[in-house]
Parts: structure tokens; C-alpha cells; sequence
């Protein structure tokens, strides 16, 4: 590709060293990133007794987002049924496949499968939680797609404690160890939100109004 | 709106000055970004070795930036996207033509881009006959009123919601007339309704890239108001345009991006969207695009390679140092008659559109430091400006008055005993009775024009200097 690309060859005619040597520099410095730049705040909360769901409520929290702990998997479904109810949610619900997902199956029509636009709630699953940045990490699979993370206006997401990190790069592992990389992953930090009117920050302008986090521990 | 192909700095400038409306928009930069970043920055005491990292791997990638854009691409293929390298606009926008014709495409949606501003990409595809339309908020606000974007980061800030209300009201005509838009919320619903059907209907969906994630083929985009990721899901087909120096190593590389750039861009320790994507969906999947492109803009990156404006690749477009630039958070983006405006649009401009059409702008800039000091890229903003200013200078771009003078001051300065007759002359003047603060200064009226020269007193430096060693 180097010889025949023009961009490439280009580029090549100004750096140092060979084309080769800088083949491996590069796939060296992938393989081995150097020691990552985590932000200290998380090992000092940790440090004073708190954990790292704790810590991710709060950040998440501060982004906008409304966090409520669940001491086990069948107190987060009553969580489920209890937003649905203060919220005066209405169907249709889109969710993801996942049985503590289908809660609220009974209260109103609910779907799995792709988004239509015209679910006001979403009810999704995720793969993580980042501590550092209160974010929420939801991975494209059958079970769970993208687009009922954006068209819903609200978005209630369930996540394990056990699933809460403290950094993106304890989350990278798990993303290389799959076989085949999701077409997909969304880091989700609060609701939607602009500020392209006055700098006026406004909440919910094309994706959820309100985001729902339901942290749920093992109920040991 | 096409890309704006010449600045006329000083001239736009005046005119800027003197718009109140324009002036009270821009106030709201400092209130919202610049203490936004403030506090972030006070919150992470290790902000400076983030610095540090993000500054290094980019210098690591642009040693090595075949290597890494050959990896990505071969990364990105192997998972279902086509990679084109482009070497200038014109290939760039026709190449994303191609794609929409193969597609059949009518309604293409976008994500906000600064490279497809650079590559005057909208009215291109116009005249070939698809209709671009912009989602994130800003971007379809000067979009509707046919502006260029004013901010990297917030494209209408020079608009007044009143403003925004009259164009909504121009380009919704089917909705009723007299409903009321004097809220923000009534212009956010009214815009979250109109975009919400163009999402659902259209046949591309174009977007940029924070970042190309070389180990995995990934795009990073990171968005707010989630137009991006509408975009890239929705339509049976994304592309993806990316200049060339917005690669990452890794993706430990991008998560020490991803620390730098919500803080220093809008005071956010994360936005609301950071999406990492790649290729088609995978199978099984149930939504995402079917076919993916992206496409590589190299368009005069390639030729800052080996000079000294090399420092400029590692920009990751935050626009801390437009928000803290007293040039800029006085005159908005218009006046630089460019799509990067500020002290990174001031070195940008003239290295991609060439020091003719853009002399002016290295001028704009008072040498304060503050652009430098803030950039989480420590890119060294003013060296590069006053490097522009010598380049101008040498091709004989800026006024013949200024020249003159820089000609005399060049000639006094090689001749120390002319100097100090000089000087001492220039003195005694200054000091004659009646004289006063000094309005005029021959050969410095730009400079005395908004600003008096005090009379000094005493003798001159070299005077002082030479009374004090005893000489
Ligand atoms: S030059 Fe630095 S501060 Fe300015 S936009 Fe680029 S990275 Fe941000």
C-alpha cells in the first residue's frame, strides 16, 4: 500500500528512518502503550473506604444522570417498576434481551430488537461502568442495540456492580479479548445535552431527555 | 456555505467590534468555557503530566504516522470498512459523491465537522444533487441562516436565541406561525423534531472523528447531544471523514485523549458521547450500517511534515485556545474569514490555504501566551504565529508602512552609537513641553491609533545601564 498510495508515500518522503523501522516502532508502541495516565481521584475515594460503585453514582450523577442502587438482581427489577411508576413512564418500551430487562413487560407493550423511534423508554443493559467518568458502557450485540440507547427519551440502564471499573483501561481487556470486535461500543456520560444556544446548557436535544441507572449489587 | 477563501482580518474585525449583539454572545465564552476548564483543571492535580502524555503520543504518531495510518486502514478493512486516502478537497468531496451516488442517496445526514467545513463538502454535494443536512444543534442553525461556523466547538455562538427563533421560523413554514419561541426549550423541541425525521429518513450518514484508534480501526467520536451517533447508526451506510493526524496509537492513548479534550474543550470531565466504532455491523447485529467508508484528508497536512509547523498535527480541535484568545473573545470567528479561526485557525489557515489569502491573520494576536499555556497539546501557538509573521514579512505580504518601519528599527539596531543618538533624540522630543502622551508615532499608527505612547522619562535604557555600571 506504501508504494502506490500517494498520502502514504508522501508522508514517508519526510520521516526519519525506514519505513520498516517505523512498521515496527509503531506495532511496538501498540503493543505497549506506555504506563497509563489514570487520574489519581479514584485510588484516593477507594482508598477511604468507598467503592467503586460509589464512586461511579457520584460521577455519574454530577453528569446529569439519576442513580439507584439495588441490593440484588430482583430488588433492581422492583427499581424498574418503581421509576416506571414516580416517572409515569408509557410504552412502547424497547430493551434489551436480558431477563431483569423485561421487568416492566407487564406495564406496558415491549419489544426487543432494534429501535423503531417511536418507544418513548429504553431499557438497555451494560457491559460496564466507568468510575473516573460516571459513564455507562453499552456494546452493540443482538441482545443489545445501539439505537435504543439514542431514539428513546428515556433511557434506563442496568448495570452490575461487579461490572464497575475504575478506568477505560480496565475496560480495553475485555474489548480485545473478543474474537470479533462489536461494530459498536458507546461510553454514555448523563443525558443528551447541547449548549449551542447562548452556551445555554440544555438537556435532551436528540437523544434520551433523562437517563436512568439502575446499580445493582449480588445480594450477598 | 462554502469554506470562506480569503481573510480580511482587520477590515472584518472593525466590523466586529462594533456589533453589540455579536459582542454580548460572545461574553458567554468566559463565563461557560473558560471557568468550566478552570475548574476541571483545578480538580486533577496531575493535569500537566496528562499534558505531558497526550503531547508525547502524538509526537509518537506523527514520527511514525505512515505506519499508524497503514495499520489503521488495514485494521479498519479487516472489519468491514473501505479506507481512501485523499490528497486534497476535491478528491476528498468526490469521493464522498462517489459513495452517495452508489448509494442513491437523496438525504445525506451529518454530524458536526470541521474537516468537511475545510473541504467546502455541503455545497459540493448540493450541486451534485443530494441535500446535506447538518444535526448537531449549532451546525444546523448557521446551516438554515447560510453562515460558516464561528467556534470550532460551538458553530452558532455568535447567534441570539432571538436570532435563532427568526430562522426557525423562516425555515419551518409548514409549523404555525404564531407559536411561541422565545424559550430555549421551544427552539430545542422544535429542532429535536425537525432533525428526529430527517434521522429516521436518511440514506447516508456522514460524521468526523476525534480519533482513529490505529490498534483496532476504531473511530472515536465524542458528541454531547448524541446528532453523532443518530447519524452513524441510522442510515444504511456511514462514512467517516477524518484528516490524517487524528490518529492514537492505542487505546490506553485514546482514553488519555479522551481525559484531555472534554475538559479543555467544555469544561467536562466527560461528554456525553464517546462512541468507539468500526466497519459494518457485525453479524447478528441488529442495527448499524451495512457499509462503512472512511476517508483520510490529507489537503496540506502532509507538506507541514518536517517543518517547523509540524507541532500544529498534534491539534486534537478543543478550542481552549480560541476561548482564552482576547483577540478572538472580542471580534467571534467571522473576522478571521476562515473555518479555523483563533490561534490555531491563525497558524492553521495560512499552512492549508496558503500565507497569501491569510497574512493577516498571524498578525491577530497580541502574544499574551494565554493559547499556549492552556493547549492540551502543548503546541507552542505563539512561535508558530511569530514564525508566520517573518514568513509574511519575508514574501512581502504585509503593509509597505510596516516594513518601512521594521527597515529603519532593522538599520538603528545594527548601528548601537546611531541607535543612541536616536534614542536620545526621540527622548528630548517627547519630553518638549506640550508634547504629552504621544497620539501618533510615525510609522506605528496602527499600533497608536487604540493606544497612547507615554513620554518616558529618565534616559534611555542603555543610559540607565551605563550610569549604573559606573561607565
Ligand atoms: S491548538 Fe491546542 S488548544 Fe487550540 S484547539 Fe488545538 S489542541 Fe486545542
Amino acid at each position: 500500500m506504501t508504494d502506490t498510495n500517494p498520502v502514504l508515500a508522501a508522508i514517508a518522503r519526510t520521516r526519519r528512518g525506514t519505513a520498516e523501522a517505523r512498521a515496527a516502532a509503531a506495532a511496538h508502541r501498540i503493543a505497549q502503550p506506555p504506563q497509563a495516565t489514570r487520574l489519581r481521584a479514584v485510588a484516593e475515594e477507594l482508598a477511604k473506604g468507598r467503592s467503586l460503585a460509589d464512586v461511579f453514582a457520584e460521577i455519574a450523577e454530577r453528569a446529569g444522570a439519576t442513580v439507584h442502587r439495588a441490593a440484588s438482581p430482583e430488588a433492581a427489577a422492583e427499581t424498574l417498576r418503581a421509576i416506571w411508576r414516580d416517572k409515569a413512564l408509557s410504552g412502547p418500551i424497547v430493551r434489551a434481551d436480558d431477563p431483569l430487562c423485561a421487568a416492566c413487560d407487564d406495564l406496558a407493550e415491549a419489544h426487543t430488537g432494534a429501535a423503531r423511534g417511536d418507544e418513548p423508554v429504553g431499557i438497555s443493559r451494560a457491559a460496564a461502568g466507568i468510575a473516573e467518568t460516571g459513564s455507562l458502557v453499552l456494546v452493540a450485540a443482538a441482545e443489545t442495540p445501539t439505537t435504543a440507547n439514542f431514539l428513546p427519551e428515556t433511557h434506563v440502564v442496568v448495570l452490575a456492580e461487579a461490572d464497575v471499573v475504575a478506568a477505560f483501561e480496565d475496560f480495553w481487556p475485555t474489548l480485545r479479548a473478543r474474537n470479533v470486535l462489536p461494530r459498536t461500543v458507546n461510553l454514555i456520560t448523563g443525558p443528551s445535552r447541547t449548549g449551542d444556544i447562548e452556551l445555554t446548557l440544555q438537556i435532551g436535544v436528540h437523544g434520551p431527555r433523562s437517563l436512568h441507572i439502575v446499580v445493582y449489587g449480588d445480594g450477598r | 456555505m462554502s469554506a470562506p477563501t480569503r481573510s480580511h482580518f482587520v477590515r472584518d474585525a472593525r466590523g466586529a467590534l462594533a456589533d453589540t449583539k455579536l459582542r454580548a454572545a460572545l461574553l458567554n465564552i468566559k463565563t461557560m468555557f473558560r471557568n468550566g476548564r478552570a475548574r476541571q483543571v483545578a480538580a486533577v492535580p496531575e493535569f500537566e503530566e496528562l499534558r505531558d502524555a497526550g503531547a508525547a503520543l502524538k509526537r509518537e504518531v506523527i514520527d511514525n504516522l505512515d505506519a499508524y495510518l497503514a495499520r489503521f486502514a488495514a485494521e479498519a478493512e479487516s472489519r468491514g470498512a473501505k479506507v481512501h486516502f485523499c490528497a486534497d478537497a476535491k478528491d476528498a468531496r468526490e469521493t464522498i459523491a462517489a459513495i452517495c451516488r452508489e448509494q442513491g442517496a437523496k438525504l445525506v445526514t451529518k454530524g458536526k465537522s470541521m474537516v468537511t467545513e475545510e473541504i467546502g463538502l455541503n455545497p459540493y454535494l448540493v450541486e451534485q444533487g443530494f441535500t446535506p443536512v447538518e444535526t448537531d444543534l449549532g451546525e444546523y442553525i448557521i446551516q438554515l441562516r447560510d453562515e460558516p461556523p464561528s467556534h470550532i466547538i460551538a458553530p452558532a455562538v455568535h447567534v441570539k436565541k432571538e436570532q435563532v427563533a427568526e430562522t426557525f421560523r423562516a425555515a419551518h413554514a409548514e409549523l404555525p406561525p404564531e407559536r411561541d419561541l422565545s424559550t430555549h426549550d421551544a427552539l430545542l423541541a422544535e429542532a429535536r423534531a425537525e432533525l428526529r425525521a430527517r434521522f429516521l429518513s436518511a440514506d447516508v450518514g456522514i460524521t468526523g472523528a476525534n480519533m482513529l484508534v490505529a490498534e483496532t480501526g476504531q473511530m472515536v467520536l465524542v458528541t454531547n447531544e448524541g446528532n453523532g451517533d443518530l447519524t452513524q447508526t441510522l442510515p444504511k451506510c456511514h462514512v467517516i471523514v477524518a484528516s490524517i493526524e487524528k490518529l492514537v496509537p492505542s487505546l490506553d492513548d485514546a482514553a488519555t485523549v479522551l481525559r484531555l479534550l472534554g475538559r479543555s474543550a467544555t469544561g467536562q470531565h466527560a461528554s456525553s458521547y464517546t462512541t468507539l466504532s468500526v466497519g459494518t455491523r457485525r453479524e447478528g447485529e441488529v442495527d448499524g450500517p451495512e457499509t462503512c467508508h472512511v476517508v483520510l484528508v490529507d489537503n496540506g497536512r502532509s507538506a507541514m511534515l518536517g517543518t517547523p509547523f509540524e507541532d500544529m498535527l498534534r491539534c486534537i480541535r478543543c478550542g481552549a485556545c480560541i476561548n482564552h484568545c482576547p483577540v478572538f473573545v472580542n471580534v467571534g470567528g467571522h473576522a478571521y474569514g476562515a473555518v479555523y479561526v483563533g490561534p490555531m485557525g491563525s497558524v492553521l489557515t495560512p499552512l492549508l490555504r496558503g500565507l497569501e489569502s491569510s497574512a493577516e491573520l498571524p498578525f491577530a494576536c497580541t502574544m499574551c501566551g494565554r493559547c499556549a499555556e492552556v493547549c492540551p497539546m502543548e503546541i507552542p501557538l505563539p512561535d508558530l504565529l511569530r514564525r508566520l509573521r517573518f514568513e509574511a514579512h519575508d514574501h512581502a505580504y504585509t503593509s509597505k508602512t510596516s516594513r518601512l518601519g521594521l527597515a529603519v528599527w532593522t538599520f538603528l539596531g545594527e548601528r548601537p552609537k546611531l541607535m543612541r543618538l536616536a534614542a536620545r533624540l526621540g527622548g528630548a522630543m517627547m519630553r518638549l513641553p506640550g508634547a504629552g502622551a504621544l497620539r501618533r508615532w510615525p510609522l506605528a499608527g496602527a499600533w497608536t491609533a487604540a493606544r497612547d505612547l507615554p513620554v518616558p522619562e529618565g534616559g534611555g535604557f542603555v543610559a540607565r545601564a551605563n550610569a549604573k555600571n559606573g561607565d
